[in-house]
Formats: C-alpha cells, structure tokens, sequence
C-alpha cells in the first residue's frame, strides 16, 4: 500500500496495542500497517478512542506498560526494529531520531523550567555542544518556530507564553536535533482556530525543509486536507483505508470514510450530517466489520466475515467487503 | 530579636550575589530578584508584631496561672512577709500591662531580663542550651530529608515497586509509634542490651565531639523518624503526581534518562510541598526536643523551658517562647524562599 513498499523511515507492521485490564491484555489496536517516507506527511485520522494517539506513541514506546502494551507486531525505523531495542538505546533515538510533539500544550510543558532550559536539556543530553553553544541553538530554533525576540523567551517559564507559542516551544523541542521522523499527536486540538492554522502550516514547512517523515495525528479533516500528502483513517483500533489526500478526499473507498466527509461542514449544502450511532467500546469489538452496526450499506453478510485492508491500486486500500460493488461520494461529488 | 537577625544574612547574600557581577547584569538581577526581595521584608516587617504578640499571649496566660511564683521560689515554709518582699521585688504587685510593659521595653533594650532563680541572665541560661539543641533538631532535619525526600521521590516515580512497597509498610509503622516509645526501646536495645551507644548523659560539645555525636544519636533517630515518615509519604504523594503529568512524558520523548528526570524535573516539580512540610516539621521537632532533652537528660533549651515552666521562671519561659518563635518564623521565611525557587508559577502572587 506504500509506495516504496519496507523502505519508508519508519514502517508499522502489524501492529497490535492492548489495554491491560486485571492483568488479561485487550486489544484495542489490530494490525494496523502503515509506512512514512522522507519528506512525506502522513495523517492519521480518528475519532476519539479509534486508537490513532496509541499507534502514533506506540512507534516511541511511550506508553505506560501497567496501562497499555505492544502486543504484537513491529516498528522500523529505516528497517531497525524499535520494539526489541534495549531501553538505553530507545533513549538515543527518542528525540534524536524521532521528535514527538503533544497534543496540549499547555500541560506538555514542565512549568518549573525556563523554556530555554527544557529546549536544550535535548540538546545537551543527545550532543555535545557547550552549555553557550546550546543556548545559541536554542534561540536559532525559537526564531526557526517563528517565535519573536527570543531572547527574551528563551529565559521566560510556559505560563508566560501564550498557547500557540507554547506549541511553537513544543515544535522548536520536537526538531532541536533534528530529527529524521518527526510524530505529532494532535498538535492543534487545544489551540484556536486561527492558531492551528499557524501552527499546521509550520510543521507542514519544517517536513519539507528538514526532509522529515512525518506523522500527524488528528480527528480533523480540515487538517488532513491542509498539510497531508497521504491518510490513513482508523476506525476501532483498524485502519479501514488508507490513500493519497486527493483520492481520500474525491474517491474514498470505505463507507466510514464517505460518511466522515458528508460531516465536514460546507462539503453538502444544508444540515449536517452526522454518522447515528457510537463507535464500539475499546476492545469490545463487534463480529464481522466493526463498523457495520452504522453502515447504512451493510448487509447481514457485513457482521460475519472480517474484512482485510485490500489494496485497489496501487495507492489506495480499503477494508470493505462491498467496495467492488458501492459508489460513494466524495468531496465535490 | 533573632527575628529580624534574620534578615542580615539573606539580605547579605542577594547583595554579595549582586556585586559580584557587573553593573547591567547586577540590575537584571536585582530586577529578577525584586519580587523575593519585597516578599523577605514584608515577611520580617510581619515578624516583629507578630513576636510581640506572642510575648503577649505568653505573659497573658502566665498572669491566669494561680500558683504564686514568689512562693513557689521561696518554698511552702516561707513567712507572708518574706513573700510579700520577693513579690515586690520581682514587681509581681504592678499591674499586669505594667509588668509587660517593663519585658517589652527591657526586651527592646536586646536584654530579655534575669531568671528569677538565681539571678542569671536569660540570655544566658538560652546560650547554655542552645548548642545542644540546635545540634539535635538540626541533625534531625538533616536526618529526616535526606531519607526521606529521595526515598519519596524514588518511591512515587515507581509506584507499585519493591522500594515503594517495603517503605510503605515500614512509613506506616514508623508513623504508629510514638516518639517516647521508640525513645525507650532504643535505649533499652542499642545501649542496656547491646551496650553499643550510650543511652542518657549530659553532652558536652566542647569535649570529644565522637562523644558528643554518639550521644545524640539515639535522640535524633528518636526525634526523625516520625518525621522521616511523614516526608517520606507527602514526598511520595507528590512524587507520583508529578509523575503522572504530560511534562514528564514530555521530557521523555526527549531521551532523558530516568535518573535524570527523577534529579531535575520530578525533584524540582515535586518538592513545593515536602519543603513546606519540613519547614513545619521544625518547630515540631523544637516541640519534641523539649521531652526529649528531659528523658535523656540533655541540657538543652527544651530541658530548660520545661523546668522554667515547671518553676514558675516567667522571664526564662518567655525568653525560650521568644527564640523558639524567632527560628519558626525564619524557618518559615526560608521555606518560602525556597517555593519561591521551586515554583516559578507561584512567584508574582
């Protein structure tokens, strides 16, 4: 489904996330297979629960083991495997190799430290520059971020700053070392509308001047639209289609996916459509397709058989057991 | 007043600390430190009202008290006369607001009087005492936060673990005994059982301080180890919630090492309320020191305020009260500098 299929900077393969509740592990993420080149932005695209957030944090081995655990599958990163890395040496790559910016920036950011300090706390600790030559980095980097007088930042603590300057902090941490993989979990949901805006079109430039692999997670199509080249969209711990930005948007090949884009506001005149029912509860998984219950083309074959991630050309895959035989609308249809 | 003694060092730190740079740097600083500054001496300007005050509720509740100092001194074979000579002498027959009055202006003139036994001055009953008491709550302290805080803070980051379960269980015990009990069995196992430390004894520091040192350590131990336990848990406690925060996580998405991000980010996050608890810890410890002092037959200002009190001393009562609530109030000074360092949130309110 990739187009250089194994070689991407960093590859998901079959990767299985599960919450441990009373010492069982539950699956809440399923095989999901996903590939980011150099320079590409990837979106993952979700509602709260589809287990985007996991897969993403998953690839850094953030998770908290009493909590959430790899159970299966793997994560390369240009064909290392991450997983079975020794701790000592996941540490060299977190930051260094992959850069990881959060969703909140409010809280992401330690209110007991200057941000001059927690920006080359990095630095120091994966390089070997002098506390000065830090500093020097550090204020290059706030002016990379688009932050004015950094020097006068630098030496300021988070609750000085605004919510889209703290992010701008996140991102100028994210890619200090410059970091070959670069992974943001939401990065716009806590902030304004105008702020995202900013904030989506900065890490969109930074991937292309810094040739990263970049992955963004994101419930927001709006922000897949802006700034992705490819998507990926999950559904209950699936990947449910994945393709370029343009084929998602005009051709999509899965009913999930249709119904989110006649949900976008100002794609259909008229009322909004929402999709009626829930999502499943984590790990409690319907038979068959897990979104059948609120398909409005599901037949009683739908709920028996598990459908695969098929791949309909060379850049587009869907799992649907009907894609063959349904013509749904895009955007602009 | 040891009260606004207090402030010489601070204010002479801050200016050594300034000086010590050159001129545009030294006003960034002092510019930075401004808010500290004003916050030290709000807090001393608070102080001597706030002793004066206590000096006051003391004598208050002494003039209440019914027994009769001059026949308490004398003894119960004493003539009416005779008492009635030392009343007057020791101006028990002035007003109540005469007699403080008379303190007070003494006090302001740096004497806190003379004890009515044997006519000593005050201050010198309170310097006899001093080092031995100091010795032993600081030791305490010393004691209490260098287990407890890095064990609390281990022990919150790895919540669950070995060290977090054992500390707990021994947290819990340590925390049901109370201090005269361990005092007891300490004596009874390390110096009657096992003869290794010497059990009471007056300490003298100006001897061989091996000695003196071996003296006080069961005292110390006696006087720490509840509060060792107590900083152990609120450490622990606020260890695990910092633990918890995005800022954490975010630090480790930077590579940190987790020794790394227990010594800076977690210690520093976490440490706002063990250092508030600690700062009240002392004038627990001040408290504890006094029964202490008196079971193990030290001489410290402890020992002597109890028998001041138990004697009717009113001068040497209030002259241990004054000092006792100067090194609280310094105590409590040093414990919002020091939030003031930890929490920069915290810092313009």
């Amino acid at each position: 489904m990739n187009r250089t299929a194994d070689v991407g900077a960093l590859s998901i393969g079959g990767l299985e996330i599960s919450l441990v509740q009373g010492g069982r592990p539950v699956p809440v993420v399923t095989g999901v297979n996903l590939s980011v080149n150099k320079k590409e932005v990837l979106g993952l695209v979700g509602e709260s629960g589809s287990g985007k957030s996991l897969t993403s944090l998953a690839a850094t081995r953030l998770l908290d083991p009493r909590v959430v655990r790899t159970t299966a599958g793997s994560v390369k990163l240009f064909g290392k495997e991450l997983l079975t890395l020794p701790e000592a040496e996941m540490r060299r790559v977190r930051g260094k190799e992959i850069g990881i910016i959060f969703q909140d920036p409010m809280t992401s950011l330690d209110p007991a430290f200057t941000i001059g300090y927690q920006l080359s706390c990095g630095l120091r600790w994966h390089t070997d520059l002098t506390r000065a030559a830090a500093r020097n980095r550090v204020l290059e980097l706030l002016g990379l971020v688009g932050i004015g007088d950094p020097r006068r930042r630098v030496d300021q603590y988070p609750h000085q700053l605004s919510g889209g300057t703290r992010q701008r902090v996140m991102i100028a941490m994210a890619i200090a070392c410059e970091p070959k993989v670069l992974i943001a979990d939401e990065p716009t949901t806590a902030l304004d509308a105008t702020t995202q805006a900013q904030i989506l079109e900065l890490i969109a430039s930074l991937a292309t001047t810094m040739e990263m692999a970049t992955v963004i997670t994101t419930h927001d199509l709006g922000v897949v639209a802006d700034v992705c080249d490819r998507v990926a969209v999950m559904y209950a711990g699936q990947i449910v289609e994945c393709a370029t930005t343009d084929e998602l948007f005009y051709r999509p090949k899965h009913p999930y996916t249709e119904r989110l884009l006649q949900s976008l506001p100002g794609v259909r005149a008229g009322r909004l459509q929402g999709i009626p029912g829930q999502p499943p509860r984590s790990g409690r998984f319907p038979q068959g397709c897990r979104f059948a219950p609120r398909c409005p083309y599901a037949r009683p074959g739908c709920s028996a058989d598990d459908p695969e991630l098929t791949r309909l050309q060379t850049d587009h895959a869907a799992r649907c057991l009907r894609e063959a035989e349904l013509e749904l609308t895009g955007v602009g249809a | 007043m040891s009260g606004i003694s207090g402030r010489g060092p601070v204010v002479a730190l801050v200016g050594g600390a300034t000086a010590g740079r050159g001129a545009k740097p030294a006003n960034r600083f002092v510019q930075k430190a401004a808010p500290l500054l004003r916050m030290v001496a709000r807090r001393v300007g608070i102080a001597v009202p706030l002793l004066v005050l206590v000096s006051f509720s003391v004598f208050a509740i002494s003039s209440i008290s019914t027994a009769d100092p001059a026949r308490a001194i004398l003894g119960e074979g004493a003539t009416p006369q005779s008492v009635a000579q030392l009343r007057h002498q020791l101006g028990l027959d002035q007003s109540f607001l005469h007699r403080y009055w008379d303190w007070l202006s003494g006090v302001a003139h740096g004497g806190l009087g003379n004890s009515w036994y044997g006519n000593i001055p005050v201050l010198t009953k309170i310097s006899q005492g001093l080092p031995t008491t100091i010795s032993l709550v600081l030791a305490a302290m010393i004691l209490t936060a260098v287990v407890g805080i890095p064990l609390g803070l281990y022990a919150g980051m790895r919540r669950g673990g070995k060290v977090d379960t054992i500390a707990n269980s021994l947290a819990a015990i340590g925390l049901a005994m109370p201090e005269f009990w361990v005092a007891l069995v300490l004596i009874l196992l390390l110096s009657v059982k096992l003869r290794v430390l010497p059990g009471t004894g007056a300490l003298t520091l100006s001897g061989d301080p091996w000695q003196a040192a071996r003296h006080l350590v069961i005292p110390v131990v006696a006087i720490a180890l509840p509060q060792i336990c107590a900083l152990y848990r609120q450490t622990r406690a606020s260890a695990a919630i910092v633990a918890q925060q995005d800022y954490v996580r975010t630090a480790r998405a930077g590579g940190i090492s987790e020794w790394s991000l227990l010594r800076t980010r977690v210690a520093k996050n976490a440490l706002v309320a063990p250092v508030t608890l600690l700062g009240l810890q002392l004038g627990r410890m001040i408290g504890i020191a006094a029964v202490v002092e008196s079971v193990y037959g030290l001489h410290g200002i402890g020992s002597i305020a109890v028998q001041a009190a138990l004697t009717s001393d009113l001068p040497v009562v209030l002259g241990v009260v004054l000092v006792t609530a100067a090194v609280v109030m310094a105590a409590n000074l040093l414990t919002d500098i020091a939030t003031y360092y930890l929490a920069p949130k915290a810092r313009n309110s």
